[in-house]
């Protein structure tokens, strides 16, 4: 498997075995290096950390979204408010106490879980387009 | 497959595509259902819900450990490692408002295993198939087109 294929370009399809195989990979990885940053320093520093994690996750569900025939721009909008959330939670602007979320993070979580929802149901369970479509031919096919 | 047998038995094995369709309807329809009891007949109402819930999840996740061979035994250990993460989690949260970051080593190890166990379990249920041909707990789900039931 071509793990730098996986984790850094947005061209053409995988299907779910190798989508997932990377997944775990990244987040065993992602989780290891945030909770060694995490004991060393503070969450902050670790959420900062966190974002390197950011690209490969979106390589790799782009491609998965391909599979799908799905465009791009749709992976993007769910991780812009990804980001978002973090941002927030990096600038403290998520809630007004500790407890207390502000009326615009909350929002924007509902939303975010909400689209989670779609996205694990759709581009980590459900089989890619069968047959070629406009990123590429069947990976299940080749 | 028959629905009663699906959401109640743990007799038999599905595949991966019953178990998430299981997983998702149960999610879709015990979320609404064990709020409402809740809100109308009060706490040990909306727990005796929860546990009728809990009980499908669990018979849909015994019969998908069997498709890979797994005894039921793997189930119920999740099951109590949620109660047991669920209390350490409460009763280090109580320690946390009267002493800041404390750090208990025992509540942090067993998170860690339970994590771990998590994965292992999501891996194993969710993306991985069952055994090819038949096991001891039955036919192969996918190479009939209808599930016997043992």
């Amino acid at each position: 498997m071509n793990f730098a294929y996986l984790f850094t370009s947005l061209d053409g399809r995988i299907n779910r075995k190798p989508y997932w195989i990377a997944a775990l990979i990244l987040f065993a990885v992602s989780i290891t290096v945030q909770l060694g940053v995490y004991f060393a320093s503070n969450i902050q520093i670790m959420m900062i950390v966190g974002l390197i994690f950011m690209w490969p996750s979106f390589a790799l569900a782009t491609k998965r979204a391909h599979d799908r025939n799905r465009p791009t721009w749709l992976v993007a909008i769910f991780f812009a408010i990804l980001l978002a959330t973090t941002f927030m939670q990096i600038a403290g602007l998520h809630e007004y106490d500790p407890g207390e979320p502000t009326p615009i993070y909350t929002s924007i979580s509902v939303i975010f879980l909400i689209f989670a929802i779609y996205a694990f149901i759709d581009w980590g369970l459900l089989r890619g387009t069968k047959g070629p479509n406009k990123y590429g031919p069947d990976p299940l096919e080749q | 497959m028959n629905p009663l047998h699906l959401f109640t038995s743990v007799e038999g094995r599905i595949g991966r595509r019953t178990y998430w369709l299981g997983i998702i309807l149960i999610t879709v329809i015990g979320v609404p259902v064990i709020a409402l009891v809740s809100y109308l007949g009060g706490g040990t109402a909306g727990a005796i819900a929860n546990l009728a819930f809990l009980w499908c999840g669990f018979a849909l996740s015994v019969k998908r450990a069997q498709d890979h061979n797994m005894h039921y035994l793997f189930i119920a250990a999740y099951f109590a490692l949620v109660a047991v993460v669920t209390n350490l989690t409460a009763s280090q949260t109580k320690m946390m408002t009267g002493v800041a970051n404390e750090q208990q080593p025992l509540a942090v190890a067993v998170s860690l295993f339970f994590l771990a166990y998590v994965i292992f379990l999501f891996v194993q249920l969710g993306l991985r198939r069952g055994t090819v041909g038949p096991n001891k707990y039955g036919a192969d789900p996918l190479e009939i087109a209808q599930p016997t039931r043992t």
